[in-house]
């Protein structure tokens, strides 16, 4: 096994983290996210320049194919950023969800997500269930002169206003099925998250669709999407608390009372080591959920990606907590940085399931082999 | 970055799981699979087995006997030896004093010790802590004075792990009592039935005889008990602990007694149903394998690095990390243990003379308390975790 980045993974995390380092500080992203999508196009065509739209996307589609170990970075950077850009849902749910689907549907949106023309939600969530079965989804399809139509409503989908399509899990029958939605064919509430994202609630009114896949083929699509989904979050994460990290170190070494440097007190010393490892525990866990998201054992990926939620949920909470703690009174205040990490990494804890669910899930796949 | 274990890996983690198993003695893995520690034959039994196969100084470069492993192949052998769950080889010989020998010692003290070392000839100890030099070791003052030839050491150590199987023992003794603390100490290597040298027992909670006193009066060491230069030994004992990466955070010991946990929650059962269907003793066992699997993959990490930059005998700081979580791990397996055993564990173990009380209680559960208690040690040993976190915020954070 080899943790060290190769040359090519070097110059992608490095050249991201420039791009970052110049257009993303903390004002900049406050100006992003008050513009009326809530990012910056500007800074989504730089990503697709830099050809991280294409990432996930099968090479024959114009992607690059890339592995997990190149989301992982890609995630780690855009963490520490606090990034707004709908890149989870488009660039590494999409890819998965169209997969199981006809080049006919798939082939058009893909090669689109890899040229970083289209932004795409998945909207999948309903107001009263979590991940779910046919049995569970309120959103119904129903086949009407030759084509599909869907209705119900889905809430909260991320970026769910700003998608030119919406891929939508609905119920057909007894039957799981993914379609695709024209943005414009859905009615959508948008509001801004807690992370200063934007989510809206989308209500379809026998809206033309697409069906993508369905029964096992999309359940499974599903799974791959969430697996995917739930590593990159983990990632993200691990890019917030190192940011978190190094600015509450900052601070420490920065603020003094009683005539010193607050970081010279034992206390708050030992409170900071406890971060680190916090994150060194969560980074590794990532990293496995990483290597394991693709896996065709859905067992063995899902215990792993269960557990790796688990350590990264708890990392999180402790990690955001100890840095407003450390921050004292200004990391309270909207105006300083570390509390919009602790709201993003508390809002990771919720995505993809949270600790309960994936203690759950772990005990109930036999825990981890070996 | 390529998260995969490669197949050389995969293979030789087999081959050693493969030997552990052919080759481990029976009596041994039993005893061992009940959580109590080896008895001193038990390991001089087993190193020596690992030694014919040339499997008992892994660490150890080729030039000086050593299998000629990766830093990954290292930590595989130990893991898979910690987790069979077979008696680990002494470290105060392999890993501590033996390193030592070959970097600083003459090459008369190679040629006498490391054969010896390697093939578990002698059993060496640890003549470091004192009385009043625990976390600061540095301000410890069992006195060399030279006298002709020899040098007469007075003085006394403490906390001296199994110096009661020791006929060796290495020791920090202050050669200047006038230099800065860490300036005046040197490094000696102590023959155990040299006069002068007495051994007090001390009883731990756990009831165990683990620890001990030695007292050193007038005792006189031949010249070349002296390791390397006078007044050099703090740099040698922090390259000792500093040598010490991976290994502190016993990860295969605590993946081993998960093992046996599983297996004996599912046999106990508690209100009519196996203890590993209640959730909350469910949901603390998954939480300590996420851990577990978190930390086995830290590892993983430092040793990668490592093999990056190559081994510079700097100690990397992410082995407080491994240390702070290693110690908390090991210890909340003994919780978990406990647990599993309950009322059982109420029995002091060895009233019936030696072994389990298999007559009142299965021959488990007495261990479980005393394994609990014991366990207590692993976050004050070898750099306190405070210590350790002092240790993380000043090297990592810059603090």
């Amino acid at each position: 096994m080899d943790f060290e980045l190769s040359e090519e993974q070097r110059l992608l995390r490095e050249s991201l983290s420039r791009l970052l380092a110049d257009r993303y500080s903390f004002d900049q992203r406050n100006r992003y996210r008050a513009l009326p999508g809530g990012f910056d196009p500007a800074i989504w065509r730089a990503y697709a320049d830099m050809g991280l739209t294409a990432l996930n996307v099968p090479e024959a589609h114009g992607g690059l194919g890339a592995g997990a170990e190149e989301t992982f970075i890609v995630m780690a950077e855009m963490g520490k950023a606090l990034s707004l850009e709908p890149y989870l849902p488009t660039c590494i749910l999409a890819p998965r969800l169209l997969k199981a689907a006809s080049q006919e549907h798939a082939a058009p949106v893909l090669n689109r997500i890899a040229a970083g023309e289209v932004i795409v939600a998945f909207a999948h969530h309903e107001p009263a269930q979590w991940s779910g079965e046919a049995e569970a989804l309120s959103v119904t399809a129903s086949e009407a002169d030759g084509g599909w139509r869907l209705s119900g409503v889905k809430s909260p989908v991320r970026h769910g206003a700003q998608a030119d399509a919406l891929i939508v899990s609905a119920r057909a029958g007894e039957e799981t099925c993914l379609f695709l939605v024209d943005g414009s064919a859905a009615t959508c509430r948008d509001f801004e998250t807690q992370d200063g994202m934007r989510a809206a609630e989308i209500v379809l009114e026998d809206a033309p669709a697409e069906r993508l896949s369905s029964g096992i083929a999309a359940s499974d699509a599903i799974a791959r999407a969430e697996a995917a989904g739930l590593a990159a979050v983990c990632a993200e994460a691990v890019g917030c608390m190192d940011k978190a990290l190094e600015l509450t170190s900052d601070y420490l070494k920065a603020r003094e009372q009683f005539g010193r440097a607050i970081g010279s007190f034992q206390a708050l010393q030992h409170a900071a080591a406890g971060m680190v490892i916090e994150v060194e525990q969560a980074r590794s866990m990532a990293l496995y959920a990483a290597m394991m998201a693709n896996a065709d054992d859905a067992r063995q990926r899902d215990a792993a990606l269960s557990a790796a939620k688990v350590q990264v949920c708890r990392s999180a909470r402790s990690v955001g907590q100890a840095a407003v703690q450390l921050h004292g009174g200004v990391g309270m205040t909207m105006e300083y940085a570390i509390g919009h990490y602790f709201k993003r990494l508390t809002m990771i804890e919720l995505e993809f399931g949270g600790l309960d669910f994936h203690l759950d899930r772990l005990s109930a796949l036999g825990g981890l082999d070996g | 970055m390529q998260l995969r274990f490669s197949q050389q890996d995969e293979a030789f983690r087999h081959e050693v799981r493969a030997f552990i198993r052919d080759n481990l003695p029976e009596a041994t893995r039993r005893h061992m699979e009940r959580l109590r520690p080896p008895t001193r034959d038990m390991v001089v039994e087993w190193t020596k087995l690992l030694h014919a196969k040339g499997w008992s100084t892994p660490r150890w470069p080729v030039a000086h006997g050593g299998p000629g492993w990766t830093p990954v192949q290292q930590y595989i052998f130990i893991e898979e030896n910690q987790a069979a769950p077979a008696p680990d080889l002494l470290s105060f010989g392999v890993n501590m004093v033996g390193p030592v020998i070959y970097t600083f010692g003459s090459d008369e003290q190679k040629a006498r010790w490391l054969p010896r070392i390697a093939a578990m000839e002698d059993w060496w100890c640890q003549g470091f802590s004192e009385p009043g030099a625990g976390s600061d070791l540095a301000s410890l003052r069992t006195k060399a004075v030279r006298d002709g030839s020899e040098w007469v050491i007075n003085g006394q150590k403490t906390w001296t792990t199994l110096a009661q199987h020791a006929n060796m023992i290495f020791l920090l003794a202050r050669t200047d009592p006038e230099a800065k603390k860490q300036e005046g100490i040197s490094f000696f290597l102590a023959d155990m039935a040299t006069p002068g040298i007495t051994v007090r027992p001390i009883q731990t909670i756990d009831g165990g005889h683990e620890i001990n006193e030695v007292f050193f009066d007038d005792v006189r060491l031949p010249a070349d008990a002296l390791v390397g230069e006078v007044n050099k030994g703090w740099d040698y004992a922090k390259f000792l602990l500093g040598n010490e990466r991976v290994g502190i955070a016993r990860i295969g010991v605590s993946k081993g007694r998960m093992r046996v946990i599983e297996r004996l929650a599912r046999e106990r059962r508690v209100n009519g149903r196996p203890l590993i269907e209640h959730p909350r003793f469910r949901d603390r066992f998954m939480q300590t394998q996420v851990e577990l699997k978190a930390l086995e993959i830290t590892a993983m990490r430092v040793l990668s690095a490592e093999a990056a930059r190559g081994n510079d005998g700097k100690p990397d700081p992410a082995s407080s990390v491994l240390k702070i979580k290693g110690s908390e791990l090991q210890q909340k397996t003994t919780e978990l243990y406990l647990d599993v055993a309950g009322e059982m564990a109420l029995l002091r173990a060895g009233q019936l003379g030696e072994g389990a009380n298999d007559a009142l209680v299965p021959d488990w559960a007495d261990a479980a308390a005393a394994l609990y208690f014991n366990a207590r040690k692993v976050s004050i040993y070898g750099g306190s975790n405070e210590i350790q976190k002092s240790i993380i915020a000043k090297t990592i954070l810059g603090l």
